[in-house]
């Protein structure tokens, strides 16, 4: 037969060809789709950006550093405890510095300054009882500290439970005094088979922790603990947000005076940072080993500038270092 | 005999049309298919993206939370600046709680993300695709995105 349809020949399967490169525009698009997929999976596999909770990690490091570095100048410096802390600080940023810079971060610590305070103390060697400097005569009822904008580091170490009073009534009293009416206080004593740690806020809450009577025991009063676990009484967050802390209730616009109450009902020593003037008819000056209480100068806090760097992360913050302040 | 020439014609038609239509039909399948799948992957990026996002503005919460003083926070990461050949936008609202809403622009997707922060948000604000960076505003005390320079 003869051939028709020559010319046809050369344009077969143009519909087939046609199609064909469709589907390869629609192989190549979901080629696309497939890698978005998977770089998807990548972006969720991912953790936090690098370093960022790292700075947080170690701005808690450096204020811990430099709340150590406070205590030992306010323990064993006599003179220019600013420049001590300064130094120390300057020599942590040093080091820490270099040691975060080979995990590529940048890290910058400067002391700032401070805000001086005075530390009131009575280190007796074995314990005393709290009685003021006894010139002429010792009092139990007397007055730590006047004019009192901030305290921190209140702690008392029992050496003896034997002068405890047994009813709260005529307990060892530590007052934070506001006015007559706006008193914080903590009382300590012993119900027989326990050391009572008894407090009542300004606004009238009260609350206890109970320890066994065996020496020796330590109250730390604005870190709220004792013998070095939480005590519900320094601690307790009531239902309606009202705390137990050191000084709750009293306002944070007025100062308050410390006392002491019946400090012949206890026996050991104590210490605390106060920011405000001590009572120097009651407290001698400079550091005592005997059984008078004293004071010295001290640091009450120290401002830091925090800042860390890395590629993707900036944070530059003010540090206010104030070791063992209520919360 | 006289009606050979007729009946080529008739099934060389008849073929290219059941060919045209198979393949039409496949065409219109796998394209329909592929669509449907990069709104699917659209989806699952932008919700990646976003809590990556999310995270980033909590961490720069902390941040401004962990201080006395804090003069500068800021977080920043590298975003794809599309999601499957789609641009999008971020948009971080205030509310309760304040939500980051990411949307692509074709196909249309809208994704919303919760987030959880003690501060507030400055104000509404969006960013595009790329670069974002989580800040703290040191003057108002409160947390914003924008596109990383």
């Amino acid at each position: 037969m003869a051939n028709l349809n020559p010319s046809r020949a050369r344009s077969r399967g143009q519909i087939l060809l046609i199609a064909a490169f469709s589907l390869a525009v629609i192989f190549v698009a979901l080629a696309l789709v497939v890698n978005s997929a998977i770089f998807t999976e990548n972006l969720a596999s991912r953790g936090e950006v690098g370093g960022s909770s790292d700075a947080l990690v170690y701005q808690d490091e450096i204020t811990d550093s430099v709340g150590e570095t406070i205590e030992f100048a306010n323990l064993y410096n006599t003179s220019d405890l600013a420049t001590s802390v300064d130094d120390s600080v300057s020599t942590i940023g040093a080091r820490g510095g270099v040691q975060q810079a080979t995990g590529g971060q940048l890290v910058h610590v400067e002391y700032l300054g401070e805000d001086f305070g005075h530390r009131i103390a009575d280190n007796a060697s074995g314990g005393s009882a709290f009685l003021n400097e006894s010139s002429p005569t010792a009092t139990p009822d007397w007055r730590v500290a006047e004019t009192v904008d901030r305290t921190r580091n209140v702690r008392i170490t029992l050496t003896d439970t034997s002068p405890l009073a047994g009813t709260a009534g005529t307990a060892f009293t530590l007052e934070a005094n506001e006015s007559t009416s706006t008193i914080w206080e903590m009382r300590v004593w012993d119900d027989g088979s326990n050391v009572v740690v008894d407090v009542e806020t300004a606004g009238g809450r009260t609350a206890q922790c109970r320890v066994p009577d065996t020496t020796p025991i330590d109250i730390d009063v604005t870190r709220g603990q004792v013998n070095g676990e939480p005590c519900h009484a320094l601690t307790w967050t009531g239902p309606d947000g009202d705390q137990m802390w050191w000084d709750t209730g009293l306002s944070p616009l007025n100062d308050y005076d410390i006392w002491i109450k019946n400090g012949d009902r206890i026996e050991g020593n104590y210490s605390m940072i106060v920011d405000g003037t001590p009572d120097t008819q009651n407290l001698s000056s400079g550091f005592a080993s005997g059984d008078d209480p004293y004071e010295t100068p001290a640091i009450y806090s120290a401002r830091i500038d925090y800042v860390y760097m890395t590629g993707e992360v900036e944070y530059d913050s003010e540090i206010v270092v104030a070791p063992g302040e209520p919360a | 005999m006289r009606d050979r020439g007729v009946s080529t014609t008739l099934s060389y038609v008849l073929t290219l049309t059941i060919a045209t239509l198979l393949v039409g039909g496949l065409i219109m399948a796998g394209s329909s298919f592929v669509e449907d799948r990069r709104e699917q992957v659209i989806r699952q990026e932008l919700r990646v993206v976003g809590e990556h996002l999310a995270s980033n503005v909590e961490q720069v919460d902390r941040y401004g939370r962990a201080a006395d003083t804090v003069q500068t926070a800021s977080v920043a990461q590298n975003f794809p600046n599309d999601v499957t050949g789609s641009s999008y936008t971020v948009e971080l609202k205030r509310g309760s709680p304040p939500q980051l809403f990411l949307n692509s622009s074709r196909p249309r997707v809208r994704i919303t993300v919760n987030i959880s922060t003690t501060s507030s948000i400055c104000s509404d604000n969006t960013a595009s695709g790329g670069p974002i960076v989580a800040e703290w505003d040191t003057g108002s005390s409160c947390l914003e995105i924008q596109n990383a320079q």
